[in-house]
């Protein structure tokens, strides 16, 4: 009796949101929510009961993906969530549907099947990419389980037998936070994507996958790494996108890109631990070759990749929250102004986002029962245009999401690599246009 | 398999077109394979709205209860004329105009209809209730049903056809003027029984100027993307 008190006063009930997690709850509308989706191909078709009874296993190990988001007075916070669920769903066409909080027994994570991939949508304030990554990996090695294929616990794969620990639901933002200095916000008023606005419960995907070979091979012939190479094209497309809307003043392109920080300040957190940055190019100043953009971008991205930059930039958004006068203004007031200041500012702040991934690991058992994987980026909240990349062995999945009938970007993109000497294959779930 | 002739691109193969520049596959040696699963599925999601499905409970006990004691206490206690008629009028007239909109979010339209509906009952409720009945049939059902129609007809515009704000504008104005005169033409009906209109001409006249101005605005390309600059917001 007494062993089992000690052993519950162990279990936390409730987390504060960190660092990211706080924007994405306010920004909250009844058609919009930050949602985020990491899906993996396997060779074989899925059995979704099996993938339920895994999934059943699998949530005990990840207690701040078994959650439920609540207001408090000043702030939100996430609670325990004992109610039954999450239950595994057939998938639909429009991925990333808004989360609303107190629907789904409020859980704030939804698992799809359709054939052999299977899918998890995550809400942003849970996990960033990096954590739900692990959760899907943990997912699979238990379904395979079921299966009577053992995987073995490494490569980011948890034991399920295993108790969580400590520096998994950690808040890595609080931990590193300790920096001196903030960063100042510049404002800019960034390019905007127009295009005819979708009916709502509408996600336009458009998926490409190559071969990473080929893509290395053309990175290097510019001397970039494959995520720069990707944002270095992606920025050519908008550039020429704006371009073939014949601005009377041409505005900066600004891509915004999360950094996955876990590479600079060592942490297993599973919630958020990321920063923006956002490289851009000012067309007024003239026309960019593609080698000019690349440069640009790397010297971007070198000037601003090292710990101590980094940390100044957390201290930002940090020095925000602890601010006094911030934490005790009543949560309902602090959205609105969120708010406001998003859509004022924020919003017009980057033309596009890409988020990289990077190259998923899976240990050895797992390879020859995968055949890749992918992620997708929500609705965005202004009319942006998404990419998410991701690497599985020799194939990378570029994926754009997008709530705008025009595809010009998109084409941009993927013709781009064409003519850079890749082959591209498309899957999509756009409707033909008449 | 396919590759796309315009932007070179391989292409999914039970693709039809391609998703990037819209072009469609013609293939005689390799056409799109139709029995393919495609690489996403068709149905479409719907978000469950568990709250507004609770609050409207809540509501429709609240009225249902208003009503009960109300029917209760005029059959037992306070026996003097039928007055529980107007409260469980208003309870259904304000469940009507709260509950649906909570759960038919989707079909406004339908709603619109529910509404006229209740309001034409509430009134008739009121009327059998006075002496002179007379003033429901003759100006307060025209009125309600003409302004149920007119509203339906804007919401059924509105959801059919895509409009711009100008078409909205014009729609609005031209639909006051019908109003306008709608009204004179039941009321003085009513009281001198004869189909003529004063006033109301000005009223329609003037709408019917400000629909003229806006139609030729639309119709006119220049003119329409001044109007936008000068008024976006
Ligand atoms: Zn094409």
């Amino acid at each position: 009796m007494k062993k089992n008190t000690s052993n519950k006063r162990k279990i936390r009930h409730w987390y504060k949101l960190d660092l990211s997690a706080n924007v994405y709850p306010t920004l909250q509308r009844r058609n919009f929510s930050s949602v985020y989706r990491v899906s993996v191909i396997l060779k074989q078709p899925i059995q979704h009961e099996l993938l339920q009874l895994a999934l059943e296993r699998t949530m005990p190990r990840f207690p701040t993906f078994a959650v439920a988001i609540h207001k408090g007075l000043f702030w939100r916070y996430l609670e325990r969530n004992n109610k039954p669920g999450p239950f595994v769903k057939a998938d639909v066409s429009n991925a990333c549907m808004p989360i609303h909080f107190k629907a789904e027994n409020r859980y704030l994570l939804r698992v799809y099947y359709y054939e052999a991939k299977l899918s998890v949508e995550v809400f942003h304030s849970v996990a960033d990419g990096s954590g739900a990554l692990t959760f899907v990996k943990t997912l699979l090695a238990e379904y395979y389980a079921m299966q009577g294929i053992r995987i073995p616990c490494e490569q980011g794969v948890l034991s399920c037998k295993e108790k969580p620990r400590d520096a998994e639901i950690e808040d890595a933002y609080i931990k590193y936070g300790n920096g001196k200095v903030a960063l100042k916000r510049k404002g800019i008023h960034a390019y905007q994507l127009r295009g005819t606005q979708e009916p709502f419960y509408t996600l336009n995907i458009i998926t490409g996958v190559a071969p990473v070979e080929k893509l290395l091979a053309a990175a290097k012939s510019y001397k970039v790494s494959v995520g720069v190479f990707l944002t270095a094209v992606l920025m050519e497309s908008l550039i020429q996108k704006q371009k073939m809307d014949k601005p009377i003043r041409e505005r900066d392109v600004v891509i915004s890109m999360p950094v996955n920080l876990r590479r600079f300040f060592p942490s297993d957190t599973l919630r958020n631990f990321i920063v923006m940055l956002s490289p851009s190019i000012d067309p007024k100043m003239g026309d960019y070759t593609f080698e000019e953009i690349a440069s640009e971008i790397n010297a971007y991205l070198a000037y601003r990749l090292n710990e101590k930059y980094l940390k100044a930039n957390i201290m930002t958004n940090l020095s925000v929250q602890r601010n006094p006068v911030v934490r005790v203004i009543p949560l309902f007031l602090k959205d609105m102004i969120v708010r406001n200041a998003y859509k004022k500012v924020n919003a017009r702040e980057s033309s596009a986002g890409i988020t990289n991934l990077g190259i998923v690991q899976v240990p050895e058992e797992m390879k020859p029962l995968i055949e890749r994987f992918e992620v997708l980026m929500g609705q965005p909240f202004s009319n942006r245009t998404n990419l998410a990349v991701i690497t599985y062995e020799n194939t990378i999945s570029m994926s754009f999401s997008s709530g705008i009938v025009e595809s010009d970007v998109e084409m941009l993109f993927f013709c781009s690599l064409i003519k850079k000497g890749i082959p591209v294959r498309i899957e999509s779930n756009r409707k033909y246009r008449t | 398999m396919s590759y796309c002739v315009n932007c070179g691109v391989e292409l999914h193969k039970s693709a039809a077109f391609c998703p990037l520049c819209n072009t469609v596959v013609i293939n005689p040696v390799n056409p799109p394979d139709t029995h393919a699963k495609p690489p996403y599925p068709a149905e479409i999601g719907k978000v469950e709205n568990v709250n507004s499905r609770g609050v409207a409970l809540l509501l429709t006990v609240v009225f249902v209860s208003i009503a009960l004691a109300a029917l209760l206490l005029n059959l037992f206690l306070f026996k003097e004329g039928l007055w529980s008629a107007f409260v469980m009028g208003a309870s259904l007239l304000l469940w009507v105009f709260t509950v649906p909109v909570l759960i038919l979010r989707p079909s406004r339209l339908l709603i619109i209809l529910l509404d006229g509906a209740v309001i034409s009952l509430y009134c008739f409720i009121i009327a059998r209730q006075t002496d002179d009945a007379s003033w429901y049939f003759g100006i307060a059902l025209p009125i309600i049903i003409m302004l149920t129609g007119f509203v339906f007809l804007f919401g059924y515009v509105v959801k059919r056809f895509k409009t711009s704000i100008l078409f909205k504008t014009a729609f609005i104005f031209g639909e006051l003027g019908f109003y306008t005169v709608g009204i004179e033409l039941s009321i003085r009906y009513f009281l001198y029984n004869s189909f003529s209109i004063r006033w109301s001409a000005v009223v329609g006249t003037s709408c019917l100027i400000i629909v003229a101005v806006l139609t030729t605005v639309m119709k006119n390309t220049r003119l329409r993307e001044e109007v936008q600059r000068r008024l976006h917001f």
